[in-house]
């Protein structure tokens, strides 16, 4: 269809470059800019389909994100799997969290500024349970043992993690590349929009929304395992603690809520800030104050996101 | 269960819900006049708390005192943030005010954790430890005094709103704002000025919370989701609803404490924010909006 | 095609519609009329399951649809547009259009040529297409409602309005443009002021007032009802009405 047709080639050419990249730039700065530039951009993806896509936005969500590292992570200790069954597992337990979460609330209705915070008292609910059970560890988390292999999911060079999270995250853009070019997608933009328009077209709108959430769930969840064996380690405040339900809205508030390369643009944007605040000025949390500002002139000035600037210009990447 | 354990808790949960409602007033002006959920309200109070905290150790004032300097201070600084940003910035979605906000309360914190670091601070005062005997009960004098002033600030605010002119406008351009215009009122100086007591509750939370509290740069999210869930289980732009709802979130916290221990029981104010987005969202007072 | 049986629904204290019955047979076009405030909106906002009803019952094709949900009313053929008219403001006409496309069409590209034809049966040009609902003029967007619904192929279209705010020619053609959707096999039941459109439109008109249903029939003898003048021009308009012209023939 369009979108794909048109600019098949500036895809491409984004891939080529993402595959390139940690060739080129092979020390271990780069290679971890790279995957925590990607890794936001895939759990910013997350909220994007369910926030930009289908206009849920969320302050909760990592929420989902948690659920799959700890669920990942405890097949792992607790039951001996292995490591990368964690990323099935981590899909589902997002998924289940979506799927809750989301029964729950749009059966009570809840839309726009209501269901935000909502989303933000669950994520705050499973916090506090993660942090006060002994089977995640409770307060102190936990920590998987290094022990470097293929079959473990662990491995000494980081490369390989930067084309795993390649994978999962150019995975998500063609995901959401299918969701721009089919009836769900169109449906999500409708209830998105005007949900009373939606449903006399004939749109069940709680079902679809359910299955937006479960998606993005998933997505998260299976973020939450790849973080989990990248840092391994992880506890409460990590898995859901606020930070990361900010950081995921914000990479895509800022690139562009609602399209394909949104959250990839803001990923890139606040990783380069989070570096180069961390090399250069070696001052702890003005990257987050910057996110902050930025939101704020963002949504004053350029409420679509940073990718107006690009449609500005008279350039658009096919349909985004 | 030792009746007296039981009995020192419901106090205790009492003292800090009558702070917890003053708080949430703030929250629940805002929301019922301008109708934007103040995502910051959480660190413009920690803001606030650091503030008396600052007053104190570098000007020995006593955060009671402190009253006189923050409240004020905290009024113009609403003031003037509406004037001059909130207002320009609220056109648009109900959305895009509650992510502004939450950008700002981002900012606050953040710089907050840059210039303050990461620690927790609290105050120590010469009445600090003494007690008041009530009964069998021995409650701290700090959190009396807390509470009564609190509660005193609350009749205040309350009659203000509901006997002075001003206050009078506030009420007219929270039902009906077109209406309010027409016969003459100027909705956005009211607008400035409830932004204004918004913030000034927080300063006056803040020299009442320092002294049984602490603070530190991420005591925002906590305050967030209890004054929250005040407003919402007391109703949206309902004061009684804020009164009621700050007692019952107190004692919640109280003896989600008690029963569950320090880590469980704070899950006890976002069990019951959820429930009532999902069973009652208008709250105990609101109206359905 | 559409039975309606002594529906009310109150708000509050206030019977907003008041044990009202219509009936719409298969391929008609019916109109609802009466003055503001009658409850015409809320009776549409009851049959198509928008509001809950206390009294009285909905058949549509003979089946009980009373308490359905609306976009399961909708899938079953009857949709209806709104008074306000609530476009997808971010999405592109064409992009509105498909929705409704997309009932019955899975495919995107199959969704979007349908929609393309919609749009021209209901005169939206090819320009307009691409722009951003939100940029239409009023008759702009009461096409784009028109076309939206139309595109789902509904059995039953439920119009509120849809002439409010165009000029006489606009009108002129969206007569001429629901004349062709009936004759499409389309059965229509309008809300409308317009009243030369709903003389020269309706085969039936239904009268509300104060929720309840006054007068029905065919145009002509609703235009010299006594209830109906009285309707709309207060009590003792009909006898003044009678007496002006016994004394003035030629007035």
């Amino acid at each position: 269809m369009n979108a794909l047709r048109s600019s098949w080639w500036l895809h491409l050419l984004l891939l080529a470059i993402a595959l390139v990249f940690p060739v080129v730039f092979s020390s271990p700065f780069m290679v971890n800019f790279g995957v925590l530039a990607l890794f936001y951009a895939f759990i910013g993806q997350s909220w994007n389909i369910a926030g930009g896509f289908a206009g849920q936005l969320s302050f909760g969500h990592v929420a989902f994100f948690g659920v799959g590292a700890y669920a990942s992570t405890m097949v792992q200790m607790r039951l001996g799997w292995n490591p990368w069954l964690g990323l099935p597992v981590s899909a589902l337990a997002g998924a289940a969290a979506g799927w809750l979460i989301a029964v729950l609330s749009f059966r009570a209705g809840l839309k726009g500024s209501y269901f935000a915070l909502i989303t933000l008292a669950f994520a705050e609910v499973f916090r506090i349970i993660s942090n006060s059970v002994e089977i995640t560890g409770g307060g102190l988390g936990m920590l998987i043992p290094m022990k470097q292999s293929m079959a473990n999911f662990q491995f000494g060079d980081r490369r390989i993690f930067y084309f795993i999270i390649l994978a999962l995250t150019a995975a998500s853009v063609l995901l959401a590349l299918w969701l721009k070019a089919s009836r769900f997608g169109a449906r999500l933009a409708a209830i998105r929009e005007n949900e009373d328009s939606a449903r006399a077209l004939g749109i069940d709108i709680f079902v679809e929304k359910t299955k937006i959430m479960m998606i993005s769930g998933a997505i998260a969840g299976v973020g939450g395992c790849f973080f989990a064996q990248y840092f391994l380690y992880i506890d409460p405040t990590i898995a859901f603690g606020v930070d990361k339900s900010v950081e995921m809205l914000l990479v895509s508030m800022i690139g562009g809520a609602g399209t394909v390369y949104g959250p990839l643009i803001g990923a890139v944007l606040l990783a380069a800030i989070s570096e180069v605040t961390r090399a250069w000025f070696t001052i702890q949390g003005l990257s987050l104050v910057l996110y902050g500002a930025l939101l704020v002139v963002i949504i004053a000035f350029l409420p679509n996101g940073l990718i107006d600037l690009f449609k500005r210009r008279g350039q658009r990447p096919g349909r985004s | 269960m030792d009746p007296t354990i039981l009995a020192a808790a419901a106090i205790n949960g009492l003292l800090m819900g009558g702070i917890y409602t003053l708080v949430a007033s703030g929250l629940t002006l805002i929301y019922g006049v301008l109708h934007i959920i103040n995502f910051a309200h959480g660190s413009m109070l920690m803001l606030a708390m650091f503030g008396v905290y600052f007053l104190l150790t570098k000007l020995s004032i006593d955060p009671y005192l402190a009253l006189f300097v923050m409240v004020p201070a905290m009024y113009g600084l609403g003031y003037l943030l509406y004037r001059h940003m909130i207002g320009r910035l609220s056109l648009g979605r109900d959305e895009n005010i509650l992510l502004i906000t939450l950008g700002l309360s981002i900012l606050i914190e953040n710089l907050a954790l840059l210039f303050f670091k990461g620690d927790s601070r609290t105050v120590s005062l010469p009445y600090s430890d003494k007690m008041i005997e009530l009964g069998p009960l021995l409650l701290g004098v700090p959190k009396v005094i807390s509470f009564v002033a609190a509660m005193v600030l609350c009749a205040m605010l309350g009659l203000f709103i509901n006997r002075t002119d001003t206050g009078k406008a506030i009420r007219a351009v929270a039902k009906e704002r077109m209406g309010a215009r027409l016969v003459g009122i100027d909705v956005d100086r009211i607008f400035a000025v409830s932004f204004g007591i918004g913030l000034a509750t927080l300063g006056a939370a803040a020299c009442l919370l320092m002294p049984i509290f602490y603070v530190s740069p991420s005591s925002g999210h906590v305050f967030v989701i209890v004054a929250f869930t005040v407003v919402v289980l007391g109703g949206m732009g309902s004061f009684l609803g804020a009164v009621i709802g700050g007692l019952i979130v107190g004692l919640t916290e109280s003896f989600g404490g008690l029963f569950l221990g320090e880590s469980l029981g704070q899950i006890g104010i976002s069990l019951i924010f959820i429930l009532i987005l999902l069973f009652k969202p208008s709250g105990l007072f609101g109206d359905k909006r | 095609m559409l039975k309606v049986t002594n529906l009310t629904k109150i708000f509050g204290g206030l019977r907003a519609v008041d044990q009202a019955s219509v009936e719409v047979a298969q391929g008609r076009i019916v109109a609802l009329i009466g003055p503001n405030g009658a409850g015409k909106t809320t009776l549409f906002a009851c049959i198509a399951g928008f509001l809950p009803i206390n009294q009285g019952r909905v058949d549509f094709m003979g089946q009980d649809i009373t308490g359905m949900k609306v976009h399961d009313i909708a899938r079953l053929g009857m949709v209806r547009t709104f008074q306000i008219t609530q476009p997808f403001a971010k999405l592109t006409v064409l992009e509105n259009i498909a929705v409704g496309s997309h009932q019955l069409h899975a495919r995107r590209a199959d969704a979007l040529a349908h929609a393309r034809t919609v749009a021209q049966q209901v005169g939206i040009s090819e320009s307009m297409l691409e722009q951003p609902a939100a940029e239409l003029t009023v008759a702009g967007r009461k096409r784009l409602e028109l076309a939206r619904a139309l595109a789902t192929e509904p059995k039953l279209l439920l119009l509120d309005e849809v002439m409010a705010g165009l000029n006489p020619q606009e009108i002129t053609e969206i007569i001429g443009i629901i004349r062709k959707i009936r004759e499409a096999g389309v059965t229509i039941l309008l809300i409308e002021h317009v009243m030369h459109a709903v003389m020269s439109l309706s085969e039936h008109i239904y009268v509300l007032s104060y929720g309840k249903i006054i007068a029905q029939g065919a145009p002509l003898e609703i235009v010299n009802n006594r209830d109906v003048v009285e309707a709309y021009l207060g009590r003792g308009a009909a006898e003044q009405m009678a007496m002006a012209s016994a004394e003035n023939p030629h007035a």
